[in-house]
């Protein structure tokens, strides 16, 4: 992509361009016009002076010869003088009598069959040469006075003035390019700053921006920085404490298979070894446990960080996990039952809510006695897991969401819980657990009804 | 001696469990802050083994409430929290030791009786009275520079007695020592267990004062 400066410069330079051009181009008609204008009106003056000078005196053969010297003699000195005008023209005249007989011609003047027919101004073609001219008629003295100015020669001088004209706009639109790309350049410093601040920050700094001055128009970038910053490390200080957490927490189950080690070495029959191996097994059960409940937690935080809802058929999905839970149920010798609704939609992220419906059920299990029955009820938008075991202390309500607390259930990782609690967060369902009147927990997630369609 | 566990982790507790009772001591164990604070206040204890994440009261604010009752057993904090600043919280609270998990269970003993001696205002490993020398390490007991043989039970007994010499220890302490709340006590096993200290030591050493408790000797 090409850079800002670029972007900025281009258009601004081709606009000047074209801008210039126009102007140039209007100036130059106009004023080649007036310059003719202004020539035209020195032929006329020129002619109003010879006139003067043609009424002094009454003007004989000898006056005609006289004045056709002293003019070729003035014009001669065109451009050679001292005092010369760069822009003086050589003049030519002639005069006629009325009835169109020549009186006096100057050398260079052409060499006309008659007078012109129109008074004033006017231009005629002569051998090739096209010539500007005045003619001026006296009738008190009878005679018709002409001035005239070769074309080319006047094109040359005009063409001359008009360069002078152009000159400042050829070099200004260089030295404006330049001055442009400059200001441009000092435009766009903060931006470059704030660039280079960024390229110098060290590669795992977080911390936000704070440029100052910031022009205003950088306000809104620093701000959505830094807002991307903030959630950047608010994710990494979530991932250091999980982890943090996980390591902590896993000193209980590593004192405990470290104590019934020793315990196992140290026995004094084989009855106490075989107690002590016993509980090793289970502790390494309990750390695999916890191992894979991470897995899970660390598998659904990402799905979870943008959850995809859809419209699930609420029954089929919890029969399916429930299918997948007997083995374990049957294993605790305990009855798990499916009641409610056939036909339940909601509006939700199926794959969290499995394992949500997962966890709450095999937490059910586990505190479930053997011989008891863990129900799940769908109906009217909730979906609830209850089963007949202890319940929940009052005192234990707030802990029971801790990650790692797990009741001081030898074969709980404690993050069943922590894992709901997480997943009902993020695709935005409700969970109630509460004692059920007859004894035992009862966990309601209670979720989105799907739109009809 | 009588120890308290306070710890919510049943496997983690158990496991604690056999392996102070293999040293003779008498482990009770409770698995929250409020019964802990309870039995504190009620019973007595050598020494109290206490995790800090308990149910219903915290470990921390246990320890707090029960120093500033004046109780001063010894308290050895067995917990997860690793942290420097967690360590430092703990000792400051009131703790006497301070064990991370997991700990090496040689060690943990190793600390209950460092724990313990000091708190009988010991130094030495060694139990010294009148030519009776016990070793809580080994549990071992020598009169008179030899060895004699005894059981746990009448090791504790006599370890009850040596960490007091000169005072009369009550019969309802000696068997709460002895028994804590789990075993079933016969009536007259703590006269049984006397008899046969006696017949193993000096027969004087041990003196009864009736209707209240037993006293060693401070001569023979």
């Amino acid at each position: 992509m090409i850079s800002v400066r670029a972007r900025i410069l281009v258009p601004v330079l081709v606009m000047i361009l074209l801008g210039d051009a126009l102007i140039s181009w209007l100036v130059l008609r106009d004023s080649h016009h007036e310059i003719e204008e202004v020539y035209d009106a020195q032929l006329a003056q020129s002619a109003r002076l010879l006139q003067g000078v043609l009424r002094q005196g009454d003007a004989g053969e000898a006056d005609w010869e006289r004045l056709y010297q002293a003019f070729d003699q003035a014009m001669s000195r065109v451009g050679v003088d001292g005092v010369a005008h760069p822009y003086e023209t050589r003049l030519t005249f002639q005069v006629w009598r009325s009835d169109g007989e020549l009186l006096v011609r100057s050398a260079e003047a052409p060499v006309l069959a008659a007078p012109p027919a129109t008074l004033g101004a006017h231009d005629l073609l002569d051998n090739g040469n096209e010539w500007c001219a005045f003619l001026l008629a006296d009738p008190q003295q009878g005679l018709l006075i002409w001035v005239g100015e070769r074309d080319d020669i006047r094109q040359d001088l005009i063409q001359r003035i008009m360069r002078h004209t152009l000159w400042p706009t050829l070099i200004g639109v260089p030295l404006l390019t330049l001055v442009i790309w400059l200001v441009i350049g000092w435009g766009l410093k903060p931006l470059r700053s704030m660039a280079r601040k960024l390229r110098v920050r060290q590669t795992g700094s977080l911390h936000p921006l704070r440029l100052k001055p910031l022009p205003s128009d950088l306000e809104p970038m620093q701000t959505a920085l830094n807002r991307l910053l903030l959630q950047v490390e608010e994710l990494l200080a979530r991932e250091r404490r999980f982890i943090a957490d996980a390591a902590h927490e896993l000193r209980t189950p590593l004192a405990i298979l470290r104590i019934h080690a020793q315990n196992a070495r140290n026995a004094a029959t084989a009855e106490q070894r075989h107690e002590a191996l016993d509980f090793l097994v289970s502790g390494v059960d309990r750390a695999t446990r916890i191992g894979s409940q991470l897995l899970t937690m660390a598998r659904i935080e990402p799905q979870l960080s943008d959850p995809q809802r859809s419209r699930v058929q609420l029954t089929e999905l919890v029969r399916e996990e429930l299918a997948e839970l007997t083995p374990l149920a049957l294993n605790k010798g305990v009855d798990l039952v499916l009641e409610g609704d056939e036909e339940c939609w909601v509006e939700t992220e199926p794959v969290a809510l499995a394992i949500a419906l997962q966890n709450l059920v095999t937490n059910a299990l586990n505190f479930s006695p053997p011989g008891s029955e863990v129900k799940v009820v769908i109906g009217d938008n909730r979906l609830s897991v209850e089963d007949q075991g202890p319940g929940i202390d009052e005192a234990d309500m707030e802990r029971l969401f801790e990650r790692f607390y797990s009741r001081g259930n030898a074969n709980g990782a404690g993050l069943g819980l922590a894992i709901v609690e997480m997943i009902v967060d993020k695709i935005g369902c409700d969970l109630r657990l509460y004692n059920l009147r007859q004894g035992g927990l009862c966990a309601e997630l209670t979720l989105s009804q799907a739109r009809a369609s | 001696m009588r120890l308290l566990l306070v710890e919510d982790d049943r496997a983690l507790g158990q496991g604690i469990r056999v392996a102070l009772g293999a040293e003779g001591y008498t482990l009770d164990w409770l698995q929250d802050g409020v019964a802990a604070l309870h039995a504190v206040r009620t019973e007595s204890f050598d020494l109290l083994l206490l995790d800090l994440g308990l149910p219903r009261l915290d470990g921390l604010d246990l320890l707090q409430q029960l120093r500033a009752e004046q109780q001063d057993l010894p308290v050895l904090i067995l917990t997860a929290r690793d942290g420097t600043a967690a360590r430092i919280a703990g000792l400051d609270a009131g703790a006497d030791d301070y064990l991370i998990k997991p700990f090496d269970v040689d060690e943990l003993k190793a600390r209950v009786r460092a724990l313990l001696r000091r708190s009988q205002g010991r130094a030495q490993p060694l139990l010294e009275h009148a030519g009776i020398s016990l070793d809580p390490a080994t549990q071992q007991v020598h009169y008179l520079h030899a060895e004699v043989i005894v059981t746990p039970m009448e090791y504790q007994l006599l370890h009850q007695l040596m960490v007091r010499p000169g005072k009369v220890v009550t019969r309802e302490r000696l068997s709460r020592a002895l028994y804590g709340w789990q075993d079933r006590v016969e009536s007259n096993t703590l006269e049984v267990l006397i008899h046969n200290l006696r017949k193993k030591l000096c027969s004087e050493l041990i003196r009864t004062v009736r209707g209240v408790g037993y006293v060693l000797a401070v001569q023979a």
